[in-house]
């Protein structure tokens, strides 16, 4: 009976260890994801907007800040979603 | 035309060389444009009309003196920081805009860099037979383009100035000059600066600067520093 319970507590905490560790690599790999996805998605915002400003003429001065504050105003939505 | 310009320009030289300085408060509208709706990022969109709704409260001061002038935009506030940025932007206001009778540079000072840029703004004005009252001034119409090269296309923005010859001075908004009176008034496609306030014969007249320690670059340089930051960021 002893060994049994022993064996059972045993059991729950290598378990327990097992799953908290297991749950800190998940959070890394969701972490790496969300890199990922954000990214390409304001560049590409970012080369449209400058696209853009220049398609109407604006000098490349206006059209790079133009992309710049795409890019930035991109970031903030998605930091917020 | 030229005829025409030295006569205006005699005409009232003549009687009133004695403005030796001023200052001009412009302020700022920027309209609408056709191809601002079909523009694909909704980023641009949104940000251009920010800098509409903005403009407003923007204030650009020019100072003058008989030799050279220099156009700044005064520090203020928007209605919010985005928009305001977005206003000063879209105005073509590259940084402080120093004039002498033969050249025009823009003092640029930001993540491009820190140089004086050489700009070339409109140089053959069209003289037009029209005048209007800007601020009790008589004022003429001059007409001419601003010509932008900028990889994609070269474009010729039309521009409109009216410029008073009762104020002998060459200069004008952002680096627009070289007429036979200061321009008042000034669009730019659908960029529009217009005076606030006249100021002439200050007791503190404004004082030409120096720039020495600063590089002076053209447009094709800063044109090319652009493109290399692009590509680095996207590396």
């Amino acid at each position: 009976m002893k060994k049994l319970v022993f064996t059972g507590l045993a059991v729950v905490a290598f378990s327990g260890v097992a799953m908290a560790w297991t749950r800190e690599v998940k959070g890394e790999m969701i972490d790496k994801k969300a890199e990922e996805v954000v990214s390409p998605t304001c560049d590409q915002e970012q080369k449209e907007a400058e696209q853009d400003a220049l398609a109407n003429g604006a000098s490349k001065f206006e059209a790079y800040f133009a992309g710049a504050a795409a890019w930035g105003d991109c970031m903030k939505t998605l930091s917020f979603n | 035309m030229n005829v025409l310009k030295i006569v205006i320009y005699l005409f009232f030289a003549s009687g009133f060389s004695q403005i030796k300085n001023g200052r001009i408060e412009y302020s700022l509208v920027i309209d609408s444009f056709e191809g601002l709706k079909n523009s694909k990022s909704t980023y641009y969109k949104s940000n251009y009309n920010k800098a509409i709704e903005n403009a407003k409260y923007l204030n650009f001061i020019l100072e003058f003196n008989n030799e050279s002038s220099a156009f700044y935009l005064e520090q203020g506030l928007g209605l919010d920081d985005g928009g305001y940025f977005y206003a000063k932007i879209h105005s073509g206001y590259m940084g402080k805009v120093f004039q002498n009778l033969d050249f025009t540079y823009a003092l640029v000072n930001n993540e491009i860099g820190k140089f004086l840029l050489k700009r070339e703004t409109t140089k053959d004005w069209e003289l037009i037979n029209e005048t209007k009252n800007i601020n009790g001034f008589l004022c003429y119409k001059a007409v001419g383009e601003f010509v932008i090269n900028n990889g994609v296309g070269v474009f010729h923005h039309p521009v409109i100035a009216w410029y008073c010859p009762k104020i002998p001075n060459s200069f004008g908004p952002n680096g627009f000059g070289k007429l036979p009176g200061l321009i008042l008034e000034l669009q730019v496609k659908n960029i529009l600066f217009g005076v606030r306030k006249v100021e002439l014969n200050l007791d503190k007249p404004y004082l030409s600067e120096k720039n020495e320690n600063v590089k002076t670059i053209d447009e094709s340089e800063i044109n090319k520093l652009i493109d290399k930051i692009d590509r680095t960021s996207k590396n």
